[in-house]
């Protein structure tokens, strides 16, 4: 149903920002200051071997996003949501 | 220790969470997690999770292309020209289920400092669980596996009201509406106190973020200090019974401080 509704347009702003994270980082949740600070101190790299560190990761997952219209979806809707 | 080997995701994204990305457009969702579960498969491993949600989604993802293999096919289709390729026999676990596969007598032989007297609220979380014809565990409902994991350590599994209540983060609530999600918490919170609970064990990212932020929430709310459950992810506990030290499971990087926690362990 929500995707239905996501289609006609109706989408929290919370979840737009979510999903706009995703897009841009390839993680709804990204990494912050705090986290990678926690990781150097247990004596890992600061950032996961994810789409946060691997350049050619992220394009890929950005293009798959730009393939199934998830880019459009969500960037091509005006501001507001429900 | 358990005689499992991990190794990173090298190139992994979000699994995508399934709360806002599957509800929102099914089929980004479900590339997402295919290419997810190709890079393990290419690297010759199964995916194990540590969060139930992440768990959720690459179960359903692999029951999806498995029980429609059309879907697989449009999915191969949005990978075109990329690096990717995928024979869909990888398999997804959590690692509770891994853990849990050991068996409860197995840890129990491992553990050196039993933790005898810690009275533990056991959260198993939504996803972990449901949909049930989707996951391996024996029952459908009253689960006991994740209790008796937390016994095998030597603490005491407690019993409290509304036990299988969502700990309110999951679903997208605590993305949507914080204000929603932090009262379903403190009617879990609540529950625990009462029942005079030592920590809240999770197994899961997000109900772990949910328990840890929301209780300063709360007390910033009411304007008293009065939620401070120490919130702890089994294999902390676990890592405390077999003589690890604090420092060394992150105890000492929480939001909620565990030191009431540890004080009663180490006395």
């Amino acid at each position: 149903m929500r995707n239905m509704a996501v289609d006609e347009g109706f989408m929290l702003p919370q979840h737009r920002k979510a999903s706009q994270k995703l897009i841009s980082t390839g993680h709804a949740v990204p990494i912050d200051e705090y986290n990678r600070e926690i990781r150097k101190s247990l004596g890992l790299d600061e950032l996961p071997p994810t789409t946060h560190s691997k350049k050619k990761a992220l394009k890929d997952v950005q293009k798959i996003m730009k393939k199934t219209g998830f880019k459009t979806l969500i960037e091509g809707q005006s501001e507001g949501g429900v | 220790m358990l005689g499992v080997e991990l190794e990173d995701i090298e190139g992994a994204s979000c699994c995508p969470a399934p709360g806002v990305v599957r509800s929102f457009d099914e089929p980004t969702w479900l590339a997402l997690a295919v290419r997810n579960l190709a890079l393990a498969e290419m690297s010759g491993n199964d995916v194990i999770t540590g969060c139930n949600g992440c768990y959720g989604t690459f179960k359903e993802a692999l029951s999806e292309i498995h029980d429609h293999p059309e879907k697989l096919k449009e999915v191969r289709k949005v990978f075109d020209g990329m690096d990717i390729t995928f024979n869909a026999e990888v398999d997804a676990k959590h690692i509770i289920e891994v853990i849990s596969n050991l068996g409860a007598d197995r840890i129990k032989e491992m553990v050196t400092h039993p933790l005898e007297g810690i009275r533990v609220a056991v959260h198993y979380g939504c996803h972990l669980l449901k949909p049930s014809k989707n996951r391996p565990w024996k029952k459908t409902q009253n689960h006991t596996f994740l209790d008796e994991l937390v016994e095998a350590t030597g603490a005491e599994s407690i019993r409290y009201k509304d036990k299988s209540l969502c700990c309110g983060a999951g679903g997208g609530v605590r993305g949507g509406n914080v204000a929603i999600s932090v009262d379903i918490a403190k009617e879990k919170l609540d529950n625990m106190l009462a029942a005079e609970a030592d920590c809240v064990l999770n197994v899961c990212s997000f109900c772990h973020l949910q328990y840890e932020l929301s209780q300063p929430e709360l007390n910033k709310e009411i304007g008293e200090e009065k939620y401070q459950i120490p919130v702890i992810y089994y294999t902390q506990l676990l890592g405390l019974a077999l003589g690890l030290d604090p420092g060394e499971l992150g105890l000492d990087k929480h939001v909620v401080n565990t030191q009431s926690l540890l004080n009663k362990i180490f006395g």
